[in-house]
């Protein structure tokens, strides 16, 4: 699978003893359970790209329409897989770096946000390198829309979602990011449609609140030469 | 007839937390230590498992928020 030379750099950037995993389909998907099931005080991190495909949750692959809808998805294109973590159906493909991060939680620590704040600090660390000031929070009209998205004004290139489970008498926690480093958001958000409307239910996203990395990268580059700002999205995050 | 409590010990009491899937239907038969309903809080999910072997009557739907400790189903 191609590596972008943008999604070397930020691979490099956060973590350089990481290699990037390339995935096929659902084993990649599989490796997160294998990751968290070696999960140590000390974080571990995975890096991996994956094939073409959506990844949606158990909640969704409950649906007595699932197989009628991932029938039509995959028609189109784009298989769907199903995974542990929280939220709703996200894209997986060429052009998006997955980041997954498992560690044992502190003795007593319950609170959500310290198994996410690692995690966003690791990439808004690795963007700050490559020029960019991401911030965090919800993104009105995106897909997969949570308060520990990265995005940059206004646009969301990262969503996150994590899984919680008991391991050898504590609590270990797996959060995983998508990051959109290029690639066609709106083709990404078309297909998520299909699928999810073909689950009957009523979604509408907002592609004008999606960007990826490298049009990001590209803006700030222009920013820096002097260029003109292209206008932030009507929508916004946080 | 065992309980399945929401546990009390996985996230903060004062988050909103939901039974976003029971992945078994009522009346199924469900063996002990299996993922039986998950649990949404702020885009984390946690696993619910079963205590016991047997059929599972659900008491919490889906979708419906939890509170910690709360009975969600039981097993007979």
């Amino acid at each position: 699978m191609m590596v972008s030379p943008l999604m070397r750099r930020l691979a490099d950037a956060i973590d350089r003893s990481a290699p990037i995993a390339p995935g096929s389909g659902v084993d990649a998907i599989a490796a997160d359970d294998r990751l968290l099931a070696t999960a140590t005080t000390a974080p571990l991190v995975r890096l991996w790209t994956n094939q073409q495909c959506l990844v949606t949750t158990r909640r969704l692959a409950r649906h007595p329409d699932f197989a009628a809808a991932a029938d039509i998805s995959e028609k189109g294109g784009w298989p769907v897989h199903v995974r542990a973590s929280g939220g709703t159906t996200v894209v997986h493909r060429p052009g998006i770096l997955n980041v997954s991060l498992a560690m044992h939680a502190p003795p007593g620590a319950t609170d959500i946000k310290h198994a996410y704040q690692p995690l966003v600090a690791l990439i808004v660390r690795a963007c700050r390198r490559l020029g960019l000031d991401p911030t965090t929070g919800a993104c009105r009209g995106s897909y997969c829309d949570g308060a520990f998205n990265l995005g940059i004004d206004g646009r969301k290139f990262t969503g996150t979602a994590a899984i919680v489970r008991r391991a050898g008498g504590g609590i270990v926690w797996l959060s995983h990011a998508v990051i959109t480093v290029d690639g066609d958001p709106a083709a990404d958000i078309a297909a998520i449609t299909r699928f999810e409307r073909a689950l009957g239910l009523d979604v509408s996203y907002d592609a004008r609140v999606h960007t990826t990395l490298q049009r990001e990268y590209a803006r700030s580059s222009a920013r820096q030469a002097g260029s003109a700002a292209t206008p932030a999205a009507a929508a916004s995050c946080n | 007839m065992t309980d399945v409590p929401i546990p009390a010990d996985l996230w903060s009491a004062d988050d909103v937390a939901a039974i976003s899937a029971w992945l078994y239907d009522d009346g199924d038969s469900v063996q002990a230590g299996a993922v039986i309903a998950e649990i949404m809080v702020e885009k984390s999910s946690y696993e619910l498992i079963a205590p016991a072997t047997g059929k599972l009557q659900i008491v919490v739907p889906a979708e419906a928020v939890v509170t910690q400790g709360q009975v969600a189903g039981r097993i007979e």
